[in-house]
């Protein structure tokens, strides 16, 4: 009897084992064939060809052309999606058929960060009448990006007391509790966040969505996990995020960051570079030159940062979309500051969202304008979010201004919450915390000197 | 064919617009195309006799040159060591990345020439471009082999890829990868939606080697870029492969930028390149890749049959023969394909009084008006090929001939319908009217139907109208003339052979016709078969000719319909868009009619009314009432989900389709428990006496008698329902139209959809439920009239064989609807919580 238990036993371990994606494995599984998404786009542009007329098949090849962006970053394909929607759109009658090609409109714009395009088309969508459950998640989208966190939760909730009518529960639950997931991590409550991403990767894996919508989602989970201070499980997410799309450069970068939080820098460094050889983001490549400094290789993190600063030449000439990783990079690093403040001013015209709040607190900080600092950070933590970044800032804002219990607080709570929240700021919130200890009790000692005195 | 030209002109056409717009609308594009980080790759690999040479070149954008530059510290200077230090690595590299298999065998690449270039993109930022030349030989034997080319270098890095296959000394048979070159050496980007840049990373082909030696001296001696030569095809008469000048050896060209190309190119020649290129770098021309040609002798429609006006030789009375032969034989192949109106000739000779001698000069003036057609069209084609397109007449010549085809069925129906022709009898019984002729005769009196024999006045005017009918079905069934038959004619002419070129013609034309004589012919004896077995079968004989007279009505317009939709005419109304659906929903229509003519219940009710009243028209009623319960419903529950845009829970949707099922079990235990029949029985009326008929009889003459054309119709139509509702009892009219309501009922919102997905304006929706309802109507009338005529036939003999299919029916009427009980609520979740409706 034991021994079949045993036997059972094993099996069950095996199972359990083989489950969890090796890294070996992950490697070879680079994708050198022609993707999915590139099949779609020939086999839709053929038929597009034969029916010059049909404008679901110029829909269907638009979204073709902006999942192709998604996956690749490359604008161009964006310029292609809105060429092929447009044609659309002219071509649908006026009423609810007209939602699919909106949305998809709605989409491209939201990739473009063209949020209140974005806006107008998706409620454009909502107005013909669909009842389209992703017409009301894109508009809170747009709402949740550009800051307005109240109407965005309203629109996810109407689409989630909507898909309960007329949709299943899995359509609801894919599309509607990734972004809950998001807001709840906003305000603050990261096991709800947690949760509710399980249940939408859940709900995706039974749905047949692109394999990059499912590394994303996998990616998000990973960054929840991450942002909580659990490294085994951002792994683990990061790892599936790789799985289902080799070519995920998020993914990749994910598991970068925490190899680097698990001090495997060799790894981190080789994942990094595999995460830059498919898109060269400059928020990866900045944290690449941190993993290089941390390793001591000061050349080659030199090189990295080079390249950033080169994206961000290009940035100007191209409407690069990473106007927040530039200026956060060019206040890290202390260079061209000026040109941070404005790019940090351009972006909150954009959206006004906590994260651009937060950019443009510490290009401030950088810059020497605490005050103002100080209350760009106030309208950053509006919502009480548990992200060690955000608290991070808003201590060293706080410490330059001299308020040291606050400061305190903040960098307390952000090594509570992650204590390898950055692979170069954690240190920097230890040693200004040792000094904020320091100095208090200093302050103590001459205080305590004075009554005694 | 001319279709399939109009298609491809519009799509070109369509192609240069969306370019035009794009050039006029787009951003000027400073930057290097496809994006800041991309690495666009581009493979020419030419298959020779002996060797496989791939020209690889590799296009960095700024920032990937950028990378690469501070990575390898590369400094741009023509002859620094650096430079081609950092080529060496990168050659090595990128060859490990490509590889390329011969029939399974891996070559092995050797490197023959190596460049790398530098331009400037966005801002004055360099690129970088790189070249090579690689070399792999092989020994293969004469005959075909496979060749198979991947390249794994930089995967998943977002670019232009692309791969261009090419044979030199050899045929490329099949290739995966296209012979032409989009970009011109990754020196143009121009993509647009439909044409977006290719992502082609691998390519197979299949090639045939020969034992000539096929310029392959030359082509071995000069560099090996850029050279094509056109290997000839084996002796194929209508292709005339056109040399191909041999190209001299270029070098890829700098990408023209805004600003003055700054650049410097660092060069490693190598022993074969030597006093070959031009090696300043600047401003080098490009190398354009000719396209090649090969004649495509598969486009030519029925090749056979163009094939004989091209034969070799002197035309001996032998092959003058044999190609006559020939010839026919393909028409008479021709003509059975569907679309050569034997269906309306078949038809029309059921429906008229036909004769073998009608049947005969039917074919006659067939074959006549097709060859005339074809030299019509044909000089037309030669002569006013300036004003009259001959692609737009088609068209045209269609319509006409549909037009008159379904005037012509029309025509004969109603003459039918009224009891004009034929031999028939003014007995007691079947009263009629002459009323529809009658309108012709201006000043003759109305005919009394009591028993008058009209036969004589009638028949002069009838044998002329058909003599006149007979010629213009002959014309307008020939008219059209096949594409096949206009190139033999074009080719005649312009190969000088143009007596031999209408003996063809004529040849083919006969070969139709007698096909068509032969359907004629067999129709003709059939009916007389039919007309002497079949007695007192005056009943079969007289709705036979009004079924074929509606077929032709049907094809008539079917003909008209599908010609309009092919002439592109600007009208919006009558657009290719709302033309093509309108005959797909009516056929649509058509064809679900017809299905449902076979449901259990149905054939049940068929077959007791048909045994009791031995009527075809009464199950015709039945057919039609179906129909009308089943368009009310789509007509209703449709129009409020495109006017008013109800949208139809998934829950009700399978509801609805759970009450079909529902209804059919219940159908069939019905049947199967006999309660059916029992039902049936009780609730139809017995066969009426003659005295009752007798009385309608009169109750008719009285009317004819008031005088008035209008009430005439009018009261006709009354007295018809009367009479039909009469005989069928008001159970056997109510229970179809419910059914007919239920059936509805689940189709609906399907329909709905299907017309609106392809018809924008609700009005026009709406209008084409209806027309669907009446192609449901006509189907189902139809059917059950096709279904009927068989159980008059057997009649009491087979009535134990009409039991056992009764029995069968009510079996597969539970079995399906327990089936589809399972699926509506199981499947697609009716009974659970996940609901999944897809209209179907």
């Amino acid at each position: 009897m034991a021994k079949w238990l045993l036997v059972v036993q094993i099996l069950c371990a095996a199972s359990a084992w083989s489950q969890i994606p090796a890294l070996g494995s992950v490697e070879e599984k680079r994708l050198g064939a022609i993707s999915e998404t590139d099949q779609q786009i020939r086999t839709l542009q053929d038929r597009v060809k034969q029916a010059p007329g049909d404008f679901a098949e110029y829909d269907s090849l638009g979204f073709a052309f902006f999942q192709k962006a998604r996956e690749t970053g490359d604008i161009a394909y964006y310029d292609l999606a809105e060429q092929t929607l447009n044609k659309a759109l002219a071509l649908t009658p006026q009423d609810f058929r007209a939602a699919d090609p909106l949305l998809h409109m709605a989409l491209v714009y939201m990739g473009e960060h063209r949020f209140s395009n974005a806006l107008a088309y998706a409620q454009k969508a909502i107005g013909t009448g669909s009842g389209n459950l992703s017409a009301f998640a894109i508009e809170g989208d747009a709402l949740t990006d550009m800051g307005d966190y109240e109407e965005g939760a309203a629109a996810y909730n109407t689409a989630q007391s909507l898909g309960r009518a007329t949709s299943s529960p899995l359509a609801v639950s894919y599309t509607i509790d990734s972004r809950m997931a998001y807001l709840r991590f906003l305000h603050g409550d990261c096991a709800e966040a947690i949760r509710l991403m399980k249940s939408a990767i859940a709900a995706a894996l039974q749905a047949n969505i692109p394999r990059e919508n499912l590394a994303w989602l996998y990616f998000e989970l990973g960054e929840r996990y991450f942002q909580n201070g659990d490294l085994g499980n951002a792994d683990l997410s990061y790892r599936s995020g790789i799985v289902a799309d080799p070519n995920h450069y998020r993914s990749i970068a994910g598991l970068a960051k925490v190899r680097a939080a698990q001090g495997k820098l060799e790894e981190s460094i080789q994942l990094y570079q595999r995460s830059i050889s498919i898109i060269p983001f400059p928020a990866y490549v900045a944290e690449l030159g941190d993993v290089y400094t941390k390793a001591g290789r000061t050349q080659e993190a030199e090189q990295q940062y080079d390249l950033v600063e080169y994206i961000g030449h290009l940035g100007k000439l191209n409407q690069v979309l990473a106007n927040r990783e530039l200026a956060l990079f060019y206040a890290d690093r202390g260079i061209k500051l000026p040109e941070a403040l404005e790019l940090a001013r351009n972006e909150l015209e954009v959206r006004q969202d906590i994260y651009t709040w937060d950019t443009l607190a510490w290009v401030l900080y950088r810059n020497g304008k605490c005050q103002e600092a100080a209350g760009a950070i106030e309208k950053a933590l509006a919502l009480h979010t548990n992200d060690s970044l955000l608290l991070f800032h808003a201590g060293m804002i706080y410490h330059s201004l001299g308020k040291d219990s606050a400061a305190r607080d903040f960098l307390s709570r952000a090594l509570k919450t992650n204590p390898c929240f950055h692979i170069l700021q954690a240190q920097v919130a230890n040693r200004t915390l040792e000094e904020i200890a320091q100095s208090h009790n200093r302050d103590l000692r001459s205080d305590n000197a004075q009554t005694q005195r | 064919m001319h279709k399939h030209k109009d298609r491809g002109h519009h799509r070109r056409v369509r192609t240069i617009l969306l370019l035009f717009v794009l050039m006029l609308s787009g951003a000027p594009s400073f930057a290097h195309p496809m994006g800041n980080f991309s690495i666009n790759h581009y493979s020419r690999v030419t298959i020779k006799q002996d060797s496989v040479e791939v020209l690889y070149l590799i296009d960095m954008a700024e920032i990937p040159t950028f990378q690469e530059t501070r990575q390898f510290d590369i400094s741009r200077a023509v002859g620094d060591p650096r430079d081609s230090r950092y080529l060496d690595k990168q050659e090595q590299l990128l060859k490990e990345g490509l590889s390329l298999l011969s029939d399974g065998q891996p070559v092995r690449l050797d490197t023959q020439s190596r460049q790398m270039t530098f331009a400037d993109g966005a801002g004055g930022l360099p690129t970088m471009k790189l070249a090579f030349v690689f070399r792999g030989n092989f020994a293969l034997a004469t005959g075909s082999h496979k060749l198979s080319y991947s390249d794994d270098n930089f995967p998943g890095r977002s670019g232009w890829k692309e791969i261009v296959v090419l044979g030199d000394g050899v045929v490329i048979v099949d290739s995966s990868a296209p012979n032409t070159d989009r970009s011109h050496e990754l020196t143009d980007y121009s993509s647009d939606a439909l044409s977006s840049p290719p992502q082609q990373v691998s390519a197979l082909a299949d090639f045939k080697t020969s034992l000539r030696e096929a310029e392959s001296d030359a082509s071995t001696q000069t560099s090996s870029l850029g050279m094509v030569s056109q290997g000839r095809d084996s002796a194929h008469p209508a292709s005339t492969s056109t040399p191909r000048q041999k190209q001299r050896p270029m070098l890829y060209a700098v990408r023209p930028t805004t600003d003055s190309p700054a650049a410097n190119s660092v060069a490693t020649p190598s022993s074969h390149l030597a006093g070959d290129q031009s090696a300043s770098g600047v401003g080098v021309t490009s190398s354009v890749i000719p396209v090649s040609a090969s004649a495509h002798a598969q486009n030519t429609p029925r090749s056979r049959f163009t094939e004989l006006i091209s034969t070799q030789g002197k035309l001996s009375l032998w092959l003058l023969l044999s190609a006559a032969f020939i010839a026919a034989g393909l028409g008479a192949l021709h003509a059975l394909e569907p679309g050569h109106g034997k269906t309306i000739v078949a038809a029309y000779l059921v429906g008229s009084r036909g004769t073998a001698k009608h049947a005969v000069l039917l074919g006659i003036v067939v074959t006549a008006a097709h060859t005339a057609g074809v030299f019509l069209l044909g000089a037309v084609t030669l002569y006013a090929s300036r004003y009259i397109v001959p692609e737009q007449l088609y068209p045209w010549l269609g319509v006409i001939s549909g037009l008159s085809v379904a005037g012509l069925g029309i025509f004969i129906f109603l003459k039918r319908w009224t009891g004009e022709t034929g031999e028939h009898s003014h007995a007691a019984g079947e009263g009629h009217s002459h009323w529809f002729l009658s309108m012709f005769k201006q000043a003759a009196p109305v005919e009394a139907a009591n028993g008058d024999d009209n036969g004589g006045g009638a028949a002069p005017t009838e044998r002329a109208l058909s003599l006149r009918e007979l010629c213009m079905l002959g014309i307008t069934g020939g008219i059209v003339p096949c594409p096949a038959a206009l190139v033999v004619l074009l080719s005649a002419f312009s190969l000088h052979r143009i007596g031999f070129g209408l003996f063809l013609i004529t040849a083919f034309s006969f070969g139709l016709a007698a096909v068509l004589v032969m359907v004629g012919l067999g129709m003709v004896y059939t009916k007389r078969f039919m007309s002497t077995r079949v007695n007192g079968g005056s009943r079969v004989l007289r709705y036979l000719p009004l079924l074929s007279s509606a077929f032709m009505v049907v094809l008539g317009v079917g003909i008209t319909v599908s010609a309009v939709g092919s002439m592109h005419l600007g009208s919006h109304l009558l657009s290719r868009n709302k033309i093509v659906p309108f005959a797909t929903v009516v056929l649509l229509g058509l064809f679900l009619g017809m299905r449902h003519s076979t449901d259990a219940d149905h054939v049940v009710a068929v077959s007791t009314i048909v045994s009791r009243q031995g009527s075809v028209r009464s199950s015709a009623t039945i057919g039609l009432l179906w129909g009308l319960g089943h368009t009310l419903t789509i007509f209703f529950v449709g129009s409020a989900i495109i006017i008013f845009g109800v949208v139809i829970p998934p829950r009700l949707g399978l509801s609805m389709e759970f009450c079909v099922a529902l209804m059919l079990i219940l159908l069939g235990v019905l049947n199967l428990t006999g309660m059916m029949s029992w039902v049936t029985d009780r609730l139809t009326p017995a066969k009426r006496g003659v005295a009752a008929s007798s009385q309608l009889r009169d109750y008719s003459c009285h009317i004819e008698l008031t005088g008035r054309k209008k009430a005439k119709v009018f009261a006709r139509v009354q007295l018809l329902i009367n009479k039909t509702i009469g005989r069928m009892g008001l159970y056997q009219t109510i229970r179809p139209l419910v059914v007919g309501l239920v059936h509805g009922l689940a189709g609906s919102a399907a329909v709905a959809l299907l017309v609106l997905s392809t018809i924008k304006s609700p009005l026009w929706s709406t209008a084409y439920l209806l027309v669907f309802g009446f192609g449901t109507m006509a189907g189902m009338m139809l059917m059950t009239a096709a279904i009927s005529v068989p159980v008059i036939y057997a009649g009491n003999k087979f009535f134990k064989m009409t039991q056992h299919l009764t029995f069968l029916s009510g079996l597969a009427s539970v079995a399906f609807g327990m089936f589809l009980v399972y699926q509506i609520g199981f499947v697609h979740g009716l009974f659970t919580a996940h609901v999944n409706w897809i209209p179907q």
